[in-house]
């Protein structure tokens, strides 16, 4: 039973690799967190597609609670993004260099 | 479908997952008393949830362990129950989680940190760190590592004055979310080539040769295990280590680097153990582990030599031991016949790692300023309270694997499975990695008793009861395990 690879699921990589190249090439915090969710939601897309050629709905009920997962995170990163501009005016990942050594 | 039917079931994983309903609802009640409490009375919030985990302490001790039967699942195969190493890290995660309860109360009010959420968080990751490690699904595995993260990344940003805590949070926030969005897509590329989700289907696939396709799954798993990489800061994956447990409160980079790590080493041993089951997984995997392993040890043990700051030091010294660490899964890669030897000795290491580690960071956190920055601090500590330079130079001389030692008999343990599975070059770069520490934990010690004192702040502002009681705690585990080595390995039924 060989599993046929189906756009969906080349969408699916394609979004995540987008995602990892944002990552690596932009500075500002809310960028990088958007890749960060577009990565989520690719491997979210993956997900469904399996579930859909093996028909196991396992696989699609998974999506609810990484959706779950997702906005608490946001939340929490928002929270901190916000903590970060009140105290530096901006969020440039490149600028928070407080710590190194 | 009867729902009736599952009743007998669900309440039967009710009164198995105990410990962690305890857990769950001492959280949440922290959290609710601290906005019910005056302020004037918050300092009573610690007791919710030391009486809880003692509570939880009593129950897992109770419930034991019953060599006879074979391990078992609850809620219908997603949390292991009655798992010998579940068993001991619930254990070791529960104990370390009560001595972070009592040496949190002073540094957070020395630091201006609310605590109300420290504690009621601090609980929930208590928690999902014990459901972490007993997690018998990948998406339960998932479920609790991000759990356990997002309440890590908002303990590591509490402290909201400083604009270091801030940063150690933006940093594990960022690349704690990308480790975890690698772990989802891996989790699906397995879920896409296996059809299952819980380890036991899973099992089931591999035995009977149904795996649908192949490459998907060597992309799956490669994906989690980089994705575990991130989270237990293996080599490459290890940057934000020292960012993070610079920066965070030292109560919490304990957290960070001892109990945490116990609990995705338990859930990576599970996973590996999984794919043995599959009689095509390509040599690569063991290959990039054991790259992995060896590149954590060097990197760790390098670092820490440079290293002028204490508890940048200790991240380096925790990415060495996560390496050690990693001896046992790649020997059962290999030589699945060696899998209980390799079990004890996970077991008996983590504890000895939380032991030890969460001695130098109480002692670092019951010190204060002077105990967190640069090592040269340490100067003159046996002078200043000689009862803290005893401890410390326990713990540090564990970490180095001083002979009598628990890191010692760790160890040893460590390297002889991996000689009894005939990696004798691992064997002998651990050995020689680990003569480096010598170096750098040494260095503490005469610091502390041979050179003159740096700062002539009196002793008598270190010590308050319950540090004292923590700490001394602590140290008798450490030497008790150091002199019984075996009793730990035996801790089973009452």
């Amino acid at each position: 039973m060989e599993l046929m690879i189906s756009g969906n699921l080349v969408l699916s990589v394609a979004i995540f690799s987008i995602g990892v190249l944002g990552i690596l090439w932009k500075q500002n915090a809310i960028t990088i967190f958007m890749c960060v969710e577009l990565m989520f939601n690719a491997a979210n897309l993956a997900f469904i597609t399996f579930a859909q050629s093996l028909g196991k709905p396992e696989g699609v009920a998974v999506f609810l609670f990484v959706i779950t997962i997702a906005a608490a995170e946001a939340a929490v990163g928002l929270a901190l993004f916000i903590k970060i501009f009140n105290d530096r005016n901006n969020i440039e990942a490149d600028q928070l260099n407080v710590l190194h050594g | 479908m009867n729902y009736a039917e599952l009743i007998p079931g669900i309440t039967r994983s009710l009164i198995e997952t105990l410990p962690l309903l305890v857990l769950i609802v001492t959280g949440l009640v922290t959290l609710l008393a601290d906005i019910l409490l005056p302020r004037s009375q918050r300092g009573t919030l610690p007791v919710f949830g030391i009486s809880g985990i003692c509570l939880a302490f009593v129950i897992l001790i109770t419930q034991g362990h019953d060599p006879g039967k074979d391990a078992s699942t609850a809620y219908f195969g997603v949390l292991y129950v009655n798992h010998y190493l579940v068993f001991l890290s619930q254990l070791v995660i529960l104990a370390g989680g009560l001595f972070l309860f009592l040496i949190s109360p002073r540094y957070l009010v020395d630091k201006a940190i609310p605590h109300g959420e420290y504690y009621g968080l601090l609980t929930l990751a208590i928690m999902s760190m014990m459901a972490l490690a007993a997690s018998s699904e990948l998406l339960t595995l998932f479920l609790n590592i991000e759990v356990l993260s997002i309440t890590l990344y908002v303990l590591a940003g509490l402290e909201k004055r400083n604009l270091r805590s801030t940063e150690a949070a933006f940093k594990y926030f960022l690349l704690g979310s990308v480790a975890a969005a690698f772990l989802l897509l891996g989790i699906a590329f397995i879920f896409g080539s296996t059809g299952a989700l819980h380890y036991n289907q899973i099992e089931y696939v591999f035995v009977n040769d149904q795996v649908i396709n192949e490459k998907f799954l060597i992309i799956g798993i490669a994906l989690v295990l980089v994705g575990f990489a991130f989270k237990l800061t293996l080599a490459p994956f290890h940057m934000y280590a020292p960012d993070v447990y610079d920066g965070a409160a030292t109560p919490i980079a304990a957290a960070i680097a001892s109990v945490a790590k116990v609990a995705g080493f338990v859930a990576l041993y599970h996973f590996i153990d999984l794919i043995t089951f599959w009689n095509d997984l390509p040599d690569g995997i063991w290959a990039a582990l054991y790259t992995v392993a060896v590149l954590s040890m060097l990197v760790g043990n390098i670092g820490a030599v440079v290293q002028p700051h204490f508890k940048r030091m200790l991240a380096y010294s925790s990415i060495a031991h996560s390496g050690y660490m990693l001896i046992p899964m790649i020997v059962v890669l290999k030589n699945y016949g060696l899998l209980a030897e390799a079990r004890e000795a996970l077991a008996y290491y983590l504890m000895a790692y939380t032991v030890m580690t969460l001695l130098a960071f109480g002692v670092a956190a019951t010190i204060g300023e002077d105990g967190e920055k640069e090592i040269n601090r340490y100067a003159g500590l046996s002078r200043r309270s000689s009862m803290l330079a005893f401890v410390m130079t326990l713990s540090m001389l564990s970490l180095l694997g001083f002979p009598l030692t628990v890191g010692f008999f760790g160890k040893v343990e460590l390297f002889s499975v991996a000689v009894a599975g005939e990696h004798f070059v691992l064997a002998v770069i651990g050995v020689l990695s680990s003569i480096a520490g010598v170096y750098y934990y040494l260095r503490i010690i005469v610091n502390m008793y041979m050179q003159p004192s740096a700062t002539e702040r009196p002793a008598k502002g270190y010590m308050n009861m319950q540090n004292m009681v923590a700490l001394g705690a602590v140290a008798i585990c450490l030497l008790f395990f150091a002199i019984f080595p075996s009793t730990f390995l035996f801790i089973r039924h009452p």
